[in-house]
């Protein structure tokens, strides 16, 4: 059964690797950690956040955010970026903005613009096209330049849609295309000049733009279910429920056919501070509840299971946590596993 | 609401020039049809495009609101989307700005 | 403290909504304070969930999801909104109407492209969601509505959406209203105006559905919202966050909850690997629940242990409604 470790290197050109799972059990850490590890090894690493709600900052103590790639203090070899979105957003805010208040004026139509504009401009497909946007970027730009880019994904549902990979990525941007392709067709054809209508049609910037997305898109996709190139880890805690999303995720993506790389299992009680003399009921029984929902895991998904981060006594903050996370991540094996997954 | 030059004229008595009047009155208030244009019939008009443009902007790539929502006058539109679209889409500079 | 005093000074609520990011207890919080209420104040309770990921079920220990209403025990009814099989039942309704309406067998390729391919927008399972929500609310007839916090910017969408439908209700209304005119101009329409009755009706329901939950919501005297976190660095940032979105909302914060707090008394334990262990965490917390006085003070209303197991099943369900409604505060 392959760890983590031997999996890295056996795979050196396997470039993109995506960490996801339930909220709150911890993406960004073994994503960090993850990043950590291989460039202790002499690799040059690119960790991005690709969740709205960034906490690379917080993680590496140190302020990574603005947008841009920036080399991470302390941690040689580490470079971090919080993926922005808001420029794009607002591109496509613009866009329809303007087209919204337009046609108004052409109808006739005396409503106020406003709340119109206010409806349009908060549609969530905004947020997750422009991040799918980023990420083809990173994957077929930036990240070229690094031997290893770690993509810390959001929640499930928007990871699953962000990796969707055919859906809802520039579905509306698509239909817009297509509109105008028809409108120009339409009026092209009373002038009878049928070759320039995709002329016409890119000299809109914005249109132009779009088709640029599609056809990047296509080479993005090539690439994500490569599985020399690419490998999607889930995050998983000893607990029911995060432990039932992971079922659910990996099915999904293995719908989209994206390589899966495997578990890892995040906040990981040990035995010796847990069943020490005097530890406590607490302790004692959050050991228990552990042990059974672990029972589960190898049930369900063992030989998937690769890689293990203990509970920590302190906050997983700052360069030296982080180390400490992607040592006890290559190498940690919880005296349980091998008893339990026997088992199973 | 349905296009129906042929429906006004089944018989073909008036002339060209009248059933093309006719056919106007049933694309959408083509306002050559009539002598001058009313504020009932100017609301109607934009009534109409309001309408339109709010269940189908989702579909021709401009989200006017929730499509949840627009799906359920969806039906509504139906017979009208080809005749609207023919009568928004010709429009040049409109187009240009918007589609 | 604990929540029982707060509803002591405010009077009972008919909607009570958690808010906080996942994983960190509001789910706990809606299922302790609809267990208490249900049983110990004798409410007929509704308790509902908007996560996608079936965290009343893990919680209640019972397979609710997509099945309607649950009871659980006298008074107390959970659900679990399915909102991926709402969307595709409600896809197929309207289908079906299109063929009905115009005695179809097939729908055009285009329109049902169009239809099927909604189901890639983020926004249908939150308007699925909503609307569900707003039906619940509704029609139930429930004494009180518990539910975890529904994503922001439907809500933002919700309020401007109410005001531009009953815009437009109000202009056909005033156009129908020019009768005269109206006959006249209805003469060229051939037949606009039965399906005219029909969208304003349309527009009416919808408008007159969002209007009420919208009002509801926002209505302090009936509706408190609770915000749920943690003593840690990033739970702390994202309050503040919320808290900003929700004034620019124009709602009002009820109070905040804190929880998984490890027990004062532990940070000065003695002893061994284990109990440092706590040690260390308690006196971490201890740091952040300092940062919560002072950056939300008076804001805390209840706060909720560090329980020794994962607070699963109807015993665990009403250890936490104690706590939650009569335990201590900062």
């Amino acid at each position: 059964m392959t760890t983590l470790h031997e999996l890295l290197e056996q795979r050196p050109k396997m470039r993109y690797i995506f960490t996801g799972g339930k909220g709150g059990v911890g993406k960004t850490v073994a994503a960090a950690g993850l990043a950590y590890h291989c460039a202790s090894q002499g690799e040059s690493v690119l960790v991005a956040s690709l969740n709205p709600v960034h906490s690379l900052s917080s993680l590496f103590g140190q302020s990574l955010s603005g947008g841009k790639v920036i080399e991470v203090r302390g941690a040689k070899n580490v470079h971090a970026v919080e993926v922005e979105t808001t420029e794009v957003v607002e591109r496509y805010r613009n866009s329809i903005r303007g087209r919204v208040k337009e046609f108004l004026k052409w109808a006739d139509i005396p409503l106020d613009a406003r709340p119109f504009i206010e409806i349009a401009a908060t549609n969530p497909a905004f947020e997750e096209s422009a991040m799918f946007d980023r990420m083809v970027d990173y994957i077929l730009k930036e990240g070229e330049a690094y031997d290893r880019v770690i993509f810390d994904t959001a929640a499930v549902a928007n990871a699953v849609r962000l990796i969707g990979l055919s859906k809802i990525y520039g579905l509306w941007l698509t239909r817009m295309i297509d509109s105008r392709k028809e409108a120009l067709s339409m009026r092209v054809q009373l002038s009878f000049r049928k070759e320039k209508v995709m002329a016409e049609v890119k000299k809109d910037p914005l249109m132009a733009d779009l088709i640029s997305m599609n056809e990047r898109f296509e080479k993005a996709k090539g690439v994500l279910v490569d599985p020399e190139r690419t490998a999607f880890f889930f995050v998983t805690l000893p607990l029911a429920l995060p432990i039932a999303v992971v079922r659910r995720f990996i099915g999904m993506v293995q719908k989209f056919n994206i390589p899966i790389g495997g578990v890892i299992v995040n906040e990981v009680l040990r035995p010796e501070v847990a069943l020490q003399d005097g530890a406590g009921e607490y302790l004692a029984n959050k050991y228990h509840e552990q042990t059974a929902y672990m029972k589960v895991l190898y049930r369900d998904l063992g030989p998937l299971v690769r890689s293990y981060i203990p509970l920590y006594s302190s906050e997983v903050t700052g360069v030296d946590m982080v180390r400490r996370v992607s040592e006890d991540m290559m190498t940690y094996t919880p005296p349980f596993a091998a008893e339990l997954m026997g088992a199973a | 609401m349905t296009d129906s030059k042929e429906a006004a004229d089944p018989k073909g008595r008036k002339g060209r020039g009248a059933r093309v009047k006719e056919g106007m009155k049933g694309v959408l208030y083509g306002m050559a049809a009539h002598g001058h244009v009313t504020a009932a019939l100017r609301t109607r008009m934009y009534l109409e495009h309001l309408f339109m443009f709010i269940t189908l902007g989702d579909m021709l790539g401009v989200p006017v609101i929730p499509p949840y929502y627009s799906l359920k006058i969806l039906p509504y539109a139906v017979p009208n989307i080809k005749s609207w679209k023919q009568r928004v889409f010709r429009e040049r500079d409109f187009t240009d700005q918007v589609f | 403290m604990g929540l029982a005093s707060y509803f002591e000074t405010k009077g009972d609520k008919g909607i009570v909504i958690f808010a906080g990011k996942g994983g960190l207890g509001k789910t706990t919080c809606s299922a302790g304070l609809s267990h208490y209420m249900a049983s110990k104040r004798n409410r007929n309770v509704l308790c509902f969930s908007t996560d996608p990921q079936a965290s009343l079920s893990d919680i209640f220990d019972r397979d609710i999801f997509g099945k309607g209403l649950v009871s659980v025990i006298p008074n107390l009814d959970v659900v679990e909104i399915d909102a991926d099989r709402r969307v595709a039942d409600y896809q197929g309704e309207v289908k079906q109407k299109i063929l009905t309406m115009y005695g179809l067998s097939e729908l055009p390729a285009e329109i049902e492209e169009y239809i099927d391919s909604t189901s890639a927008e983020p926004a249908m399972y939150e308007s699925a969601t909503y609307d569900a929500m707003a039906d619940l609310v509704s029609t139930s007839g429930h004494d009180l509505y518990v539910f975890d916090m529904p994503p922001f910017g439907h809500g933002v969408r919700m309020i401007a959406m109410a005001e531009i439908l009953s815009k437009w209700v109000g202009k056909i209304t005033e156009a129908r209203e020019k009768a005269q005119e109206y006959e006249a101009v209805a003469a060229t329409l051939k037949g606009t105006k039965v399906s005219e009755d029909e969208v304003l009706k349309e527009l009416q329901d919808i408008q007159a559905k969002i209007t009420r939950f919208t009002d509801l919501m926002v209505d302090q005297r009936r509706t408190a919202f609770f915000m749920v976190l943690i003593p840690e660095r990033m739970a702390i940032l994202d309050t503040e966050r919320a808290l900003e979105m929700f004034d620019a909302l124009g709602l009002q914060m009820a109070g905040l909850i804190v929880n998984q707090v490890y027990p004062a008394e532990l940070a000065e334990a003695k002893g061994g690997e284990a109990v440092e262990f706590l040690r260390n965490r308690a006196r971490m917390q201890r740091k952040y629940l300092d940062e919560i006085k002072s950056k939300f003070a008076g804001k805390v209303v209840a706060m909720l242990p560090m329980y020794p197991r994962e607070p699963r099943g109807l015993d665990m369900i009403e250890r936490v409604s104690q706590d939650l409604l009569f335990g201590p505060a900062l």
